[in-house]
């Protein structure tokens, strides 16, 4: 699962940085958060333009109760890591994979191209629902 | 003398959409050379050969290129407010469009109008009658000016509209990490102390590490919410602004020792003047 995988990535450029030394799934969950609400709200969007329904309206919902919501997933995320140490598990996985592979991509690389990917597909889907840009 | 730059990049963004230009697209190139609302010394609408524009044209404009091809540019020799010729480097885009044909009897006020249909948010006025240039093959509006209302909103995209908005969500960030270098105010968010040493920093961080992240962290996702709201609501520029806010912020808190606290001044400052901020750079960029 690509989130397992920037999970483990974010865990490893947390680890270099050593400011979540006390909180490690923290750091790993840091740069999951970006490409996981850009994900979401892409399928949103394209669930709306499929189904002509109105699902993404509740983003204008969300940013009124945006630091409930934050928080809410925040906590969500840090749940679903730690119940019965399933971070520890990804982290084994993918550690594994990298030394049986014996290559190591830098974290900043693969977080920042998610990162640009998943705002990429978010800007076309909405622009892709509204009839804007080049889908004009 | 004023010499024109193109920019093959720009150019081949555009290279493959199927549409009819229009002055939206010399807009875009104006608007990436500075020029949103000044008096052009000339306007061209030309019959170019498609592709890049030969970089000695003035003005900003948009043409149909007889070959079926049709390109919109934007160039240097601009005049300014006060009457002096402004020169600066131009961006051209060119498009590969189907148009069946171009009656050379058109006038270039006549394409203008044609092309500025349906887009309230320009105009353009030519204080004298075009006239054939068999030399450039354009049609030529000397002394044209065009007008740019920036109250409407420009639905289009351009790849020059995205690197403007990213470099103005620079400027948060570049105020955070000012903050947290040089003001006692940064340093204090950042571990809980005014005065302190790079070295103490990291020794003393944990102080404030707890509540630090919290809010770093609720802040952050909250910018995340609003980038898809500017999106859905077709505020493409605030979007893409927040957007490099976001990715700068979040980050951020994996730079060594003074992380958390440019990410959550960034947060902060975000939070407090984030949306004058973005709404004004969807106004006005």
């Amino acid at each position: 699962m690509i989130y397992d995988y920037l999970f483990y990535k974010s865990y490893q450029l947390a680890l270099r940085s050593r400011n979540f030394d006390d909180a490690p799934v923290f750091g790993g969950i840091w740069g999951v958060i970006p490409c996981l609400m850009f994900n979401a709200f892409t399928l949103m969007f394209l669930i709306d333009s499929f189904l002509k329904s109105e699902l993404s309206s509740i983003t204008g919902v969300l940013k009124y109760y945006k630091y409930i919501f934050s928080g809410v997933l925040i906590c969500s995320m840090l749940f679903y890591y730690w119940y019965k140490e399933r971070w520890k598990r990804i982290i084994i996985k993918y550690e594994e994979k990298e030394n049986m592979k014996g290559r190591n991509i830098h974290p900043i690389i693969i977080l920042g191209i998610a990162y640009i990917i998943s705002f990429g597909m978010l800007l076309l889907a909405g622009m892709y629902k509204n009839g804007d840009g080049i889908f004009s | 003398m004023g010499i024109g730059i193109t920019c093959p990049f720009l150019a081949r963004l555009k290279l493959n959409k199927k549409e009819t230009p229009d002055i939206r697209h010399a807009q875009g190139a104006a608007r990436w050379l500075g020029y949103t609302n000044r008096f052009c010394c000339q306007f061209r609408v030309g019959f170019g050969i498609g592709g890049n524009i030969s970089s000695n044209l003035f003005g900003a404009g948009v043409g149909f290129s007889e070959n079926g091809g049709a390109y919109a540019y934007a160039v240097g020799f601009v005049m300014n407010e006060r009457g002096q010729l402004d020169f600066s480097p131009s961006a051209s885009y060119s498009y590969t469009v189907v148009y069946n044909s171009v009656r050379e009897s058109q006038t270039a006020e006549s394409r203008l109008a044609s092309a500025l249909d349906g887009v309230p948010s320009l105009a353009v006025n030519g204080s004298k009658p075009s006239y054939w240039d068999p030399a450039s093959r354009s049609y030529i509006l000397d002394n044209a000016e065009i007008f740019y209302n920036k109250s409407v909103p420009n639905n289009r995209w351009f790849a020059t509209d995205i690197m403007s908005a990213v470099n103005n969500g620079m400027i948060i960030p570049d105020a955070a990490f000012k903050s947290v270098n040089n003001s006692t105010t940064g340093r204090f968010l950042s571990n809980g102390y005014k005065y302190i040493s790079t070295v103490e920093m990291e020794a003393t961080m944990k102080l404030a590490k707890p509540l630090t992240r919290g809010i770093a962290v609720v802040n952050i996702a909250t910018i995340g919410i609003a980038v898809a709201n500017d999106i859905d609501n077709g505020n493409y520029m605030s979007a893409t602004t927040r957007a490099a806010v976001f990715g700068v912020a979040t980050g951020a808190a994996f730079i060594p020792v003074v992380g958390w606290g440019v990410s959550l001044s960034i947060g902060i400052a975000d939070a407090i003047w984030g949306d004058d901020f973005y709404n004004y750079v969807e106004k006005n960029w």
